[in-house]
């Protein structure tokens, strides 16, 4: 306040008078007695600097009277992500979700209010009390009437980092109390690969340490990035993530040595090394790697004896890529012709794929489409035939875009977490695998659509359950899910919705009863720095109060399972801090019979909050290096112990769309498809300036909105023959949805492909209406809802194809976000 | 000048009354009440004794006259209330926050609480742990208003003068920076007008006080 105000304030003021005046209108019965007490507010918070933890990196916040104001990274940070600053804004954003609240017809009418009204009825506020008693006695209800097959919770998504306030396991913790539950298995990003990997490698692939960037960049001659983007993804990990992987990538640009980028899109990765893009049709990277197998074949630029030792199955594969078996050598012009690549271009790939020291690096778009799982596979098939794999610098990887895969690792202990069961409870009839029925998690809206009706998986075959109620927790499947109004209209079936989150998602605007959480920075927790380095062991300390009623997930989960009697089996009658104490101390324990220093929990949380580790062993890390000097004595974890380029057991599954070898097939849709309608590709990648779809709320957006939207890059000659400018909105669409977006022309998109980034807002001009104009420029709006094969049901994310179109009706407004209205 | 003084009481009951509306929703009793005879006295005697708020107070009269029972008007109200001022429509709503208002790009818990929480703390004054909203809630300055007005009729003299330029210098300062914006919100985004039409008469009614406290 002004210094005149304060001065007048403390000149006239008697404060029995002031308060006594209220008192007088209180006599009013209607009129409620003052909001206010007596007495200042003590401080609760100390102000000054917290250092603490995100999915973005290590940081410290700066407290001042109990508010957040600023963010600074860790200066062990090497590269920071721009993305910081967004975080406070999610922390303070109107959006947050901040009391307990039920939707008005669902407070009514319980589970028979109409499920169409979800996602446009109003919420009315409810207590907390309120809130956990209606969850209870619906988890009752469903449980007592359905059985324990009836209640989703499968929940996925980008929760929070944090060893204990892990609100996934947290909640399939109470879960396991209550009874049964459909859990799922999978993820969203890596669903194909880590199902047909362990058959191909014997491991997931997707998420180990690859060879570490310094002996890459001591040792590889040519890297080739295919469909990754590196400079982009690397900013965010499942734990805190260390950023490892930047200094590698610096330091090999340094080097001047060759890089490739293989993608639809000029990415950022391609522009920071200057690199060679190369830009084949989306979806069609299989035909590319058997165009180039099939040279390194006919050339004889092929390791025989790789293939001998450590693989199996190249006998079975060979007649394939010859065409012996179907009549369709797999030649660089055959691949040239459905690819768009010149024929020439591919045999000078594998020419210099063999020439060089060169390592394949793969990021995960390639397998988020039909047919998914046959892309790593053949990868891996054409790093074996390079017979590199297990060299310094050669052979493949599968994960140098995410988390800083590569980042040297440390010799540090391993942070144990909250479970989701297991010990906790005596005496129970734990069940291996969580929960009474399992889907592969990508099927949520098949399996809402066809309960009872059988899917394959993996080798398994299962009905889907009938479920009636799901629980949705640190997720926005409204985000992440594929076909968003196939989506909208098969959530109608469930019976109750509970999301607990921190602000309103489209997900919780989908809901029955929404339950606010606290963000990170409102509570204490601890975590790991560097997902695959481990390079250091963080206090995530709490930053500011919880704001309005907004609640632990591990207290809400707590007292739903005291609700249900378990309240002992679930706390183990230990608070927060006793937990953090005890996930430190299983570290200290392990460090101390490594003899590796560490301090006890109280010095480690009371004064630096971080105990970093040494990295000496972990900087000379060369992949599958065991597997190549001694494949007898260190083999893979595959029925044969070596790679299967032919695979047995996915032969016995006998599927259709995934035979037992890496095998082109036309995915449901592609750009030049042969039934392929629409003529434009949409490539969905990961964002820049976002996680998924967190912090599209926040200031970040503003680096990269056009016209208020998200942004489509269309390819001049595309934009030129639509007569599409720059900066124009235009609509994309295809038969499934419809999207507004800000178009960027650019030669930096291939001719045919436009790209929308996965994760903007879902902004529905009709919410709940099929087929709704999205405002802001949803991409999943567009995509397939399938799975990629029978093998992994995966789900096809980067499968689109759709048209662009100027937009020239009345613009409806985005209403998605916080922006003030006289902004 | 000294006319101010007469309508204290009716300045303290006005802006207690608002506070209290907007603090929370409201319960299917206090609708019984403001049914009732002495409910609907209260109502007469507030739009007559400040004649501003006449149209807020016919708005909420014309919701009380519809035969809907007290419970189910009140869980309307009460999905009005949570779409304009809980965060439910994201911003298609009226954040009833300075801070949403004035700090730059709409966030709460900014400067402008921060200003709130040193007016509370000044005065010795805490927002009860019941009430989980930031001091730059619309309740909580409204409520500081009515404090600052019910300290009693002190005649014409400089003491009076000073808490007449506290009062403006309060308003100036804490409501009328972000209450013309507020009210425009409620009144666009509210779909049965009640807490609309509250909005209206209570920005209404502040800047006839402001202007009656410059006299």
């Amino acid at each position: 306040m002004s210094t005149s105000h304060r001065q007048h304030l403390r000149a006239g003021y008697s404060r029995r008078a002031f308060l006594e005046g209220a008192v007088a209108a209180g006599a009013f019965g209607l009129i409620a007695p003052s909001l206010l007490a007596r007495g200042a507010a003590a401080a609760t918070m100390k102000d000054g600097e917290v250092l603490t933890g995100s999915h973005w990196g290590a940081f410290k916040a700066k407290v001042e009277d109990g508010k957040w104001v600023a963010v600074t990274p860790w200066e062990g940070d090497p590269h920071p992500s721009h993305q910081l600053p967004g975080i406070m804004d999610s922390v303070y954003s109107p959006t947050r979700i901040r009391y307990p609240m039920v939707r008005k017809a669902f407070l009514k009418d319980g589970p028979k209010a109409d499920p169409a009204t979800r996602g446009t009825d109003d919420f009315v506020r409810v207590t907390w009390d309120q809130a956990l008693d209606l969850v209870v006695k619906e988890l009752k209800r469903v449980e007592e009437t359905y059985g324990p097959a009836g209640t989703f919770a499968g929940s996925y998504g980008w929760k929070s980092p944090g060893k204990l306030h892990n609100c996934q396991n947290l909640m399939r913790r109470m879960m396991n109390l209550k009874g049964g539950f459909v859990n799922s298995s999978g993820d969203y990003s890596t669903g194909a690969s880590q199902i047909v990997m362990p058959h191909v490698m014997g491991t997931l692939e997707v998420y180990e340490q690859q060879t570490v960037w310094p002996v890459v960049v001591d040792n590889t001659e040519l890297l080739v990035f295919w469909g990754a983007d590196p400079m982009t993804t690397n900013q965010i990990g499942w734990v805190v993530p260390d950023h490892g992987a930047y200094p590698g990538l610096k330091a090999f640009k340094e080097s001047g040595k060759k890089v490739i980028c293989i993608d639809p899109v000029r990415t950022d990765t391609c522009d920071y090394f200057g690199a060679e893009w190369v830009a084949p049709k989306p979806q069609t990277d299989v035909a590319v790697m058997l165009g180039v197998a099939h040279t390194l074949y006919a050339e004889k630029l092929y390791d025989e004896a790789f293939l001998n030792d450590y693989t199996v199955g190249f006998d079975k594969f060979l007649p394939y890529l010859t065409g012996q078996t179907d009549g369709t050598p797999k030649t660089a012009e055959w691949a040239a012709g459905i690819s768009g690549l010149d024929a020439n271009l591919i045999k000078d790939l594998a020419r210099r794929f063999a020439k060089n020291r060169t390592m394949l690096a793969s990021g995960w778009s390639l397998q988020r489409q039909h047919l998914g799982e046959q892309r790593h596979w053949m990868l891996v098939v054409l790093a074996s035939m390079l017979g590199q794999i297990g060299l310094p610098g050669g052979g493949f990887g599968l994960s140098y875009h995410y988390a800083s895969g590569g980042s040297p690792g440390a010799n540090g202990p391993v942070l144990p977490g909250i479970t989701d069961g297991g010990k906790a409870v005596e005496g129970a009839a734990w069940l291996t695998e969580s929960g009474a029925a399992t889907i592969p998690l990508a099927r949520v809206v098949d399996m809402l659509e066809n309960p009872g009706k059988d899917f394959d998986f993996n080798g398994t075959r299962a009905k889907y359950p009938e479920v009636k109620m799901t629980y949705w927790v640190g997720g926005n499947p409204f985000a992440h899910h594929q076909d968003r109004n196939r989506m909208v209209k098969a959530w109608q079936k469930f019976e109750t919705v509970v999301v607990q989150d921190f602000q309103w998602t489209a997900t919780a605007r989908f809901a029955d009863i929404v339950l606010p959480a606290t963000t990170s920075y409102e509570r204490n927790d601890i975590e790991q720095v560097g997902d695959y380095s481990l390079r250091a062991i963080l206090a995530m300390k709490k930053v500011i109060d919880p704001v309005f009623e907004a609640r632990n997930d591990f207290d809400i989960f707590a007292d739903i399972a005291k609700r249900l009697g378990k309240a002992d089996a679930f706390t183990e009658g230990k608070a927060e801090m006793d937990w953090i104490r005890e996930f430190y101390d299983a570290a200290l324990k392990q460090a101390q019979a490594k003899n590796i220093e560490m301090p006890d929990f109280d010095t480690f949380w009371n004064e630096k909050g971080i105990v970093e580790f040494d990295v000496t062993a972990g900087n000379s890390f060369v992949r599958y290096a065991d597997f190549r000097a001694d494949p007898l004595l260190e083999p893979l974890g595959t029925p044969s112990g070596k790679i299967e380029i032919y695979s047995k057991n996915i032969e016995k599954m006998g599927y259709d769309d995934c035979p037992a070898h890496p095998t082109w097939m036309e995915p449901v849709e592609r750009l030049g498809g042969p039934t392929t309608k629409y003529p434009l590709h949409v490539v969905t990648s990961h964002p820049k300036d976002r996680l998924h779809s967190q912090l599209c709320g926040t200031k970040i957006r503003d680096l990269y909105t056009v016209a208020g939207r998200e942004p489509c890059l269309i390819n001049t000659q595309d934009a030129a023959k639509r007569g599409i400018k720059d900066g124009d909105v235009v609509r994309v669409f295809n038969d499934r949805g419809q999207i507004l977006a800000g178009a960027v022309v650019t030669d930096g998109i291939m001719p045919g492909a436009v790209r929308v980034r996965e994760g903007g807002w879902y902004d529905p001009a009709d919410p709940g209406k099929p087929g709704a104009l999205d405002a802001f420029g949803d991409a999943n709006c567009l995509t397939v809802d399938m799975g990629t094969s029978k093998l992994a049901q995966g789900n096809c994310g980067h499968t689109a194809v759709a048209d662009v179109e100027k937009f020239t009706g009345d613009l409806p407004k985005v209403k998605v976000f916080d922006t003030p209205t006289n902004a | 000048m000294t006319h101010i003084a007469p309508l204290a009481d009716a300045r303290v009951r006005a802006y207690r009354w608002l506070a209290g509306l907007f603090a929370r929703e409201l319960t299917a009793r206090e609708i019984g009440g403001y049914r009732a005879v002495q409910g609907q006295a209260l109502l007469m005697d507030l739009a007559r004794s400040t004649p501003a708020l006449a149209g807020g107070v016919e708005a909420l009269r014309a919701a009380l006259r519809a035969e809907t029972p007290d419970t189910e008007l009140a869980l309307d109200l009460a999905g009005d209330y949570a779409r304009l001022f809980l965060g439910v429509a994201r911003r298609q709503a009226a954040p009833p926050f300075a801070s949403a208002y004035l700090s730059e790009r709409g966030l709460l818990f900014q400067e402008a609480t921060r200003r709130m929480e040193n007016v509370l703390r000044y005065h010795d004054l805490s927002i009860p742990d019941d009430f989980k909203e930031p001091a730059d809630h619309i309740a909580v300055e409204l409520t500081v208003m009515a404090e600052l007005a019910g300290r009693g009729a002190v005649t014409d003299n400089p003491a009076a003068r000073r808490l007449r330029a506290e009062q403006a210098d309060f308003l100036d300062i804490h409501l009328l920076t972000w209450l013309p914006d507020f009210a425009r919100d409620c009144a666009q985004f509210d779909s049965r007008g009640v807490y609309g039409a509250l909005a209206t008469a209570t920005h209404d009614f502040i800047t006839d006080d402001r202007t009656r406290l410059a006299a």
